[in-house]
């Protein structure tokens, strides 16, 4: 067996060893090769992330091994293309789409919000017991309010120092440390 | 060349905030909150990003309700001139949020092209440390990368700390 490099093998693309399929026995280096391409092919479409909602059912097609692949007709690809088509799922377009991840350094959490249209025709079926349901509500609002409070911070003092920039007097001979210590 | 533009800019920055909190006497506890914002932005990146600037937030806010200001510049400026005073801390808080990003979006060298850098590889070579040589062949973002860089910001602080005492005492 050669010890080469990835880069030293003769690969070809996986098209192009589907197209000359031989029908002799292959050599070892031509198996790793398909090997290589296979497993290069399956990482590249599994974790490319901007190809993820335009997949069509030819890039799971070719996560297929090649023989098994070659071993099908013009007909059963295309039934098979059906299925696949039916089984990749469309989400709806929408009007708010936020992502952003939060780090604690012990662990990683990320928040999303989704607003749309809802196109669904059917009831959403609850998914959790009542009381999951009930615990994810109280920690949803316990970080929404964390959120809003810490938001709200930013954008009170934010137009705050807007609003004194352009000497705006709100409150006539006082500063906002005057109208905080009424609260006292 | 886009690292050492990054690295100057933070540098700079990092500077004049060393300075500015020296300048307001500021307490112990705020040194201590920047410096673990800046071990936490470090380490973390983009993730990071909205807790430090909900720091920000929460410090930018006590300071303009208390009116703290550094003690070289004019004291009357925030009783009577609260338009300037205004347009400083806005400015203050546009660079500390700058700042932040540029930390958090700093390009963190990878082994490989840690083992790249020119002084970095003379630097590696040079010790005999273990942990010094598993750092610089760990698989991913190399250990040693991450403290020459806190050390860095530190230094700039620490700097812009001693520009104000130097400052002050001529």
């Amino acid at each position: 067996m050669t010890t080469s490099s990835r880069s030293d093998l003769p690969c070809s693309s996986p098209h192009q060893s589907l197209a000359s399929q031989p029908q002799v026995a292959r050599s070892t280096d031509e198996n790793l090769c398909e090997v290589l391409n296979s497993a290069q092919n399956k990482s590249r479409i599994m974790n490319s992330r901007a190809t993820y909602r335009q997949r069509t059912p030819d890039d799971y097609l070719a996560l297929l091994d090649t023989k098994i692949r070659a071993s099908f007709s013009d007909d059963q690809l295309d039934s098979i293309r059906m299925l696949l088509a039916s089984t990749i799922p469309k989400p709806s377009p929408k009007l708010v789409d936020l992502r952003f991840e939060i780090d604690l350094l012990l662990s990683r959490f990320y928040v999303v919000l989704f607003v749309g249209k809802d196109r669904r025709k059917k009831r959403r079926s609850p998914l959790h017991p009542i009381l999951t349901r009930i615990g994810n509500v109280a920690i949803a609002i316990a970080i929404l309010v964390g959120i809003n409070l810490l938001i709200s911070l930013g954008l009170f003092m934010f137009f705050y120092l807007v609003k004194s920039a352009l000497n705006i007097d709100l409150f006539h001979e006082t500063h906002l440390a005057d109208q905080l210590e009424r609260f006292r | 060349m886009f690292y050492y533009l990054h690295i100057l800019i933070l540098s700079i920055g990092f500077g004049a905030v060393g300075w500015y909190l020296a300048a307001i006497h500021a307490q112990f506890l705020i040194w201590l909150s920047l410096a673990s914002l800046i071990i936490y932005l470090i380490n973390t990146q983009q993730g990071g990003l909205v807790l430090a600037h909900g720091w920000v937030a929460v410090v930018m806010s006590i300071s303009a309700v208390t009116r703290i200001w550094p003690s070289v510049w004019p004291s009357h400026i925030p009783y009577h001139y609260p338009q300037l005073w205004a347009l400083i801390l806005l400015i203050i808080w546009a660079i500390a949020a700058t700042l932040i990003h540029l930390l958090a979006s700093f390009p963190h060298m990878t082994q490989q092209e840690f083992a790249q850098h020119p002084v970095a590889l003379r630097l590696a070579l040079r010790h005999r440390s273990p942990a010094l040589r598993l750092s610089i062949t760990s698989a991913r973002t190399s250990n040693l990368f991450f403290v020459i860089l806190m050390a860095w910001v530190s230094s700039a602080i620490a700097l812009g700390a001693m520009a104000y005492i130097i400052g002050v005492r001529t």
